[in-house]
């Protein structure tokens, strides 16, 4: 009975400290005692010289853009000595530490040593998937830890962190003129935005493409099949039931390719439902396009349909049968989607390192160094939006792509060609809806293994 | 004024009363300091559990009942609990006899290379399911794998007749480490433990040979099988990656693949994921007791004073079972083995007619990483501290809770068992918040320090409960020969008791060599965020963006050639100390080649 009692304090007290523990967090959205920690060795920036300018030759706006709100810019006198200030009080901080999405852990590791090496700061990168990190981030702020000065944490768990009142807008940061002046570097004159607030992310990157991707098997389909197929609305005839795979479309490595074919005109619900009501479709549930490549190289689908062209390239580089229709012809149109750049973090225990790395980021070296990091590990997904450095390795069928803007803008076909995609909110609120909506049609459509019972 | 220090009379004392109840002090410390570090992340976890806000690590926390109603709502968990215990059972019914009769040949009977057998179960134990996994999807995937396509080129065979994504892929997938190997390790060693003198007196009394093994041996060897059985169904209950990757893709769930699908959503649902696993501790509240009991009912000691092993000559059957066992060991893991190599020089596995069919890129690839150095130094610095300092650590505690009558042994076991309840991914997360919420701790938190207080705890369930079933196999009569001869308690632990364990010590050490080699969700969550370890650049190159998944095959190859070599160091060495012992036990009692003295004295075998 005594050792029955011992061990029941002992329980008693450790649940009393567990409940202390569990209710110490911090209310994100209380308001922070003391404003978030500014460079103090940074004067206020002068009011702006940027104003819009036309958009580059070729190039469409994308449908709502936001225009750079009046942030106040140095001028071209003053900008030597504060950014020399930035760096000296960077320096000082000795240290940044970034908190990185899955790819960029490896891909870009090694521009973040650019960085490093070029100011003399260590450079921590953390490990593991984007959302690991923002699920770190989250806990550590949830106890009151701030340990973290950038994120390059993207798409879902970038809005997560946003949502959790975790950014500073970045506007106010940014002092370089390479960044602040978009009329000279830019492909796009206006601010695009990768966070659906449009405050805190600045895209950087342009992947130019098909809506959805198109890949067959070169062995089991015929011209004749091919010349049958000029919208995506063809891929519903009876010829190709029973033939085609693609990713289950409540995964969240769908929800780029979702919401682009359901925003795009002429497409929408409408058309997903169908295709998978009318044609006998087969889903693969896995996280990347390696199941689909491989099983359309082998025969075992005709076609695999909206996946990611990497596996598939792969694949056609070692001479296997697959090759992709949306590459030799033109399905409906063309899409331009706007993603990545970095945020800087509310209370960043490094604040003028960050606001270093986020000017170096968007200037012309940062992101030569992330073009030249990436390119190291195979073809890109996506330009930079700075027209002033290289396109790296990205595929050559869109450079060819984007050669030809000006020539279908001058035929007045731009806009049925191409779709220009924003990171607003209709694109975030599509890609959380549209995993209802397919988790619905899974269930009645009796593709059991693909019903996700947490939604 | 008031004066806070005692004066001499009353520090001496003190440390009287301290030096009579020593033990009831370090069973004390003992319970709080591990108590705390393995009880309280799964407390505050399970507090946490009534967190029913949209982002469970955002706050403010909104208390509910939710998590709870909605888990239990969930079609998916009676299901997933029930694939889970037919997965178990199967294997269980499957791989138990054939790992009776496998321990008793390899520590019983006379049949050549016993030694080199059993390594092969431990090549076969340490084999990364991960890389086991990949190796029968290489021969088994129904479109591409080779022993399909290669059956494929008859005549008379349309389709390949094998499909790995299955519920008989993940069973057989798992019979290899999970079932048939871990057994015979664990229960090799203990077979070994017998006192030959005891089957000889039921021969004596007239029952043949296998009469001898039924209603000798096998009683006898009761406690250790029990355990060993518990260990593997909470085994089972964890893992998780051969379920994911040939499950998940066709909607099979087991009770671990559920958690993790619950913490892989697009806001983590770590509420419902905590109440789904704190489901273990229904089966840790039926094995726990259980396990005490038997434990308790009745002795088991076969190593004495007066031990004396022995050998059965099975005659012409030793070559029988010498084949049964190489052909198990060469199909369960050499072929897997054999097909991740041969893999890793292909362009793309399981593609005959890809141009070039053969490519040491990804080798070259993984070798040039000029971070491949760094992770393989982080590696060695935590597998090192893992696998040196988990055996001596489990090893005292199961002394304490074996060999001791101190009080609070029942806590600090019931302790040991409650910490096995939450899966890494989740239990990780409780010691993030521990170090951030404990004041005084927060230094540890993002350290190396914590990384290293992690691994070397890790597995403390099985390692702990694996020396326990050992201990309660040694007579008291080994270590009080020592301290009549003048040794100290530490002299007697060191000198006596540690040599009898060393094959068990290399053993714990290998496995949490490689559990620390292999970690992955720990380090995201607890390390600096700089630290990188060889599992975490495996993790990367498999990364959907990289998808290169032939160099994350090879990181798992490293790993396990890495561990293995050192293990085999580590038990040659092992075995040098424990030789000394058994020379003189070998001496002492006369022992002649037909007990060979090495294996049999050293307590656990080898």
């Amino acid at each position: 009975m005594q050792r029955m009692r011992s061990a029941a304090a002992l329980f008693a007290v450790f649940i009393l400290l567990a409940m202390t523990a569990a209710c110490g967090g911090e209310d994100p959205t209380a308001t922070p005692t003391s404003p978030p920690p500014e460079p103090t060795a940074t004067p206020t920036p002068a009011p702006p010289t940027a104003t819009p300018t036309p958009l580059p030759p070729g190039v469409t706006p994308p449908p709502t853009p936001t225009p750079a709100p009046p942030t106040p810019t140095p001028t071209p006198d003053t900008f030597p000595s504060e950014w020399a200030e930035l760096i000296a009080a960077a320096q000082e901080e000795g240290e940044i530490v970034i908190a990185l999405s899955g790819s960029d852990s490896r891909t870009g590791r090694f521009a973040f040593e650019t960085f490093g090496d070029t100011f003399g700061i260590k450079v921590v990168t953390s490990s593991g998937s984007g959302a690991d990190n923002a699920n770190r981030i989250l806990a550590e702020r949830s106890r009151g830890a701030y340990t973290v000065d950038i994120s390059t944490v993207s798409g879902g768990s970038m809005e997560r962190l946003r949502e959790a009142g975790s950014f500073v807008p970045i506007e106010p940061l940014l002092i370089h003129p390479e960044v602040l002046d978009r009329s000279q570097g830019w492909h796009f004159t206006d601010v695009l935005w990768s966070d659906s607030e449009n405050k805190y992310v600045i895209s950087d990157s342009l992947s130019v493409g098909a809506i959805g991707s198109i890949w067959y098997n070169t062995d089991n389909v015929t011209q004749d099949e091919l010349d049958l197929i000029n919208t995506y609305q063809d891929l519903l005839r009876p010829e190709f039931k029973g033939r085609m795979a693609m990713r289950a479309m409540n995964n969240p490595g769908s929800k780029s390719v979702i919401a682009r074919l359901w925003l795009a005109p002429g497409l929408g619900p409408d058309f997903l439902e169908a295709i998978h009501r009318e044609t006998d479709m087969d889903l693969v549930g896995a996280e990347d396009d390696k199941e689909l490549a491989e099983g359309v190289a082998q025969g075992k689908w005709d076609f695999g349909l909206f996946g990611g062209g990497r596996d598939f390239r792969a694949l056609q580089n070692l001479q296997l049968p697959v090759r992709e229709l949306t590459l030799t012809k033109t399905i409906g149109a063309l899409s331009t989607e706007i993603s990545g750049g970095v945020g800087v973090l509310d209370r960043a225990p490094h604040p003028n390192a960050a606001k270093l790395f986020a000017n170096w980021w968007y200037s012309r070296d940062g992101q030569t160094a992330d073009v030249e990091s990436t390119s190291s590990f195979g073809p890109l997904g996506a330009v930079s939006l700075r027209s002033d450095v290289t396109m790296g390795t990205f595929p050559e069928h869109l450079k060819q792509t984007l050669l030809n803007v000006p020539q279908w803008r001058e035929e007045g076909t731009l806009e049925e060609r191409l779709v220009v995609y924003e990171l607003n909110d209709e694109w975030f609120q599509v890609r959380e809806s549209t995993e209802v909506f397919f988790n619905d049609l899974y269930k009645e459509l009796g593709y059991d293994a693909w019903v996700n019972y947490n939604l | 004024m008031a004066t806070a220090t005692l004066s001499p009379q009353r520090s001496w004392r003190l440390l009287g009363i301290l030096q009579s109840n020593t033990g009831s002090v370090v069973m004390a410390v003992t319970i709080l300091v591990l108590g705390f570090y393995l009880l309280f992340p799964v407390i505050l976890l399970l507090v946490l559990s009534f967190n029913v806000a949209d982002d469970f690590l955002v706050p403010p926390i909104v208390w509910g009942f939710d998590n709870w109603v909605e888990s239990f709502r969930d079609p998916r968990i009676p299901e997933a609990l029930r694939n889970t215990f037919v997965l178990w059972f199967i294997n269980f019914i499957v791989s138990f006899p054939v790992a009776i009769v496998i321990s008793l040949v390899l520590a019983r009977a006379h049949i050549p290379w016993t030694h080199g057998l059993e390594y092969l179960f431990w090549i076969s134990f340490v084999f990364p399911s991960l890389a086991n996994t990949v190796g029968w999807i290489m021969l088994l995937d129904p479109d591409v794998g080779m022993l399909n396509t290669a059956l494929e080129l008859l005549p008379f065979v349309e389709e390949g007749p094998f499909n790995i994504f299955s519920f008989w892929g993940i069973v057989w997938t798992k019979l290899q480490s999970d079932s048939v190997s871990y057994f015979v390790i664990l229960l090799t060693p203990a077979f070994r433990n017998m006192d030959q003198a005891l089957e000889e007196a039921a021969r004596v009394s007239g029952a043949s040979k296998m009469g001898a093994v039924f209603k000798v041996t096998l009683p006898v060897m009761i406690s250790p099988v029990i355990l060993v059985t518990a260990l593997q169904l909470l085994r089972i209950f964890s893992g998780f990656e051969t379920e994911w990757i040939l499950g998940a893709s066709w909607g099979f769930f087991v009770y671990s693949t559920l958690i993790f699908n619950q913490t892989s959503q697009f806001i983590p649902q770590y509420g419902n994921a905590i109440v789904l696993a704190s489901m273990t501790m229904v089966i840790i509240a039926v094995i726990f007791p259980m396990q005490r009991w038997i434990v308790s009912r009745r002795h088991y000691t076969t190593i004495s004073g007066a031990f004396r092993p022995g050998l059965i000559d099975i005659g012409r059957w030793k070559w029988v079972v010498l084949a049964g066992i190489v052909l198990l060991i060469a199909m369960f893991t050499a072929l897997p083995f054999f097909v991740i190599i041969v893999g890793s020089f292909m362009s793309r596995v399981g593609f005959f007619q890809a141009v070039p069919l053969w490519t040491t890129q990804h080798w070259v690839e993984v070798f040039t990483d000029p971070l491949f150095l760094k992770g393989l130094r982080t590696t060695t610095v935590l597998a090192f501290s893992a696998g040196i300092g988990s055996p001596v650590l489990f090893s005292l505690i199961a002394y304490m809770l074996v060999r001791t009558r101190w009080r609070g042994r029942r806590i600090l076991d019931g302790t040991i068992w409650v910490s096995a309840v939450f899966p890494g991914i989740i239990s990780s997360l409780g010691l993030l918040l521990m170090f951030l919420s404990v004041p005084g701790l927060q230094w540890l938190y993002g350290s190396i320090w914590a990384l290293i207080l992690v691994v070397l705890v890790a597995g403390n369930t099985t390692g702990t409960n694996i020396f326990k079933g050992v201990m309660v196999q040694l007579g008291n009569d080994v270590e009080e020969a020592g301290r009549v001869a003048g040794a100290g308690w530490f002299r007697t632990y060191f000198r006596i008791v540690v040599p009898l364990l060393m094959p068990t010590m290399v053993l714990i050490g290998m496995l949490n060599f490689i559990s620390a080699a292999s970690t992955t969700s720990s380090i995201i969550l607890l390390a600096s965020r700089d630290t990188l370890t060889l599992s975490i650049i495996g993790l990367e190159w498999a990364s959907p963006e990289l998808g290169r998944t032939e160099n994350a095959g090879i990181i798992s190859l490293v790993i396990m050639v890495y561990t293995l070599a050192l293990a085999l160091l580590g038990r040659y060495f092992a075995l040098k100390i424990g030789l000394r012992q058994d020379m003189a036990v070998a001496r002492r009692f006369g022992i002649t080649r037909t007990a060979p003295a090495p294996q049999a004295a050293t307590g656990a075998g080898t």
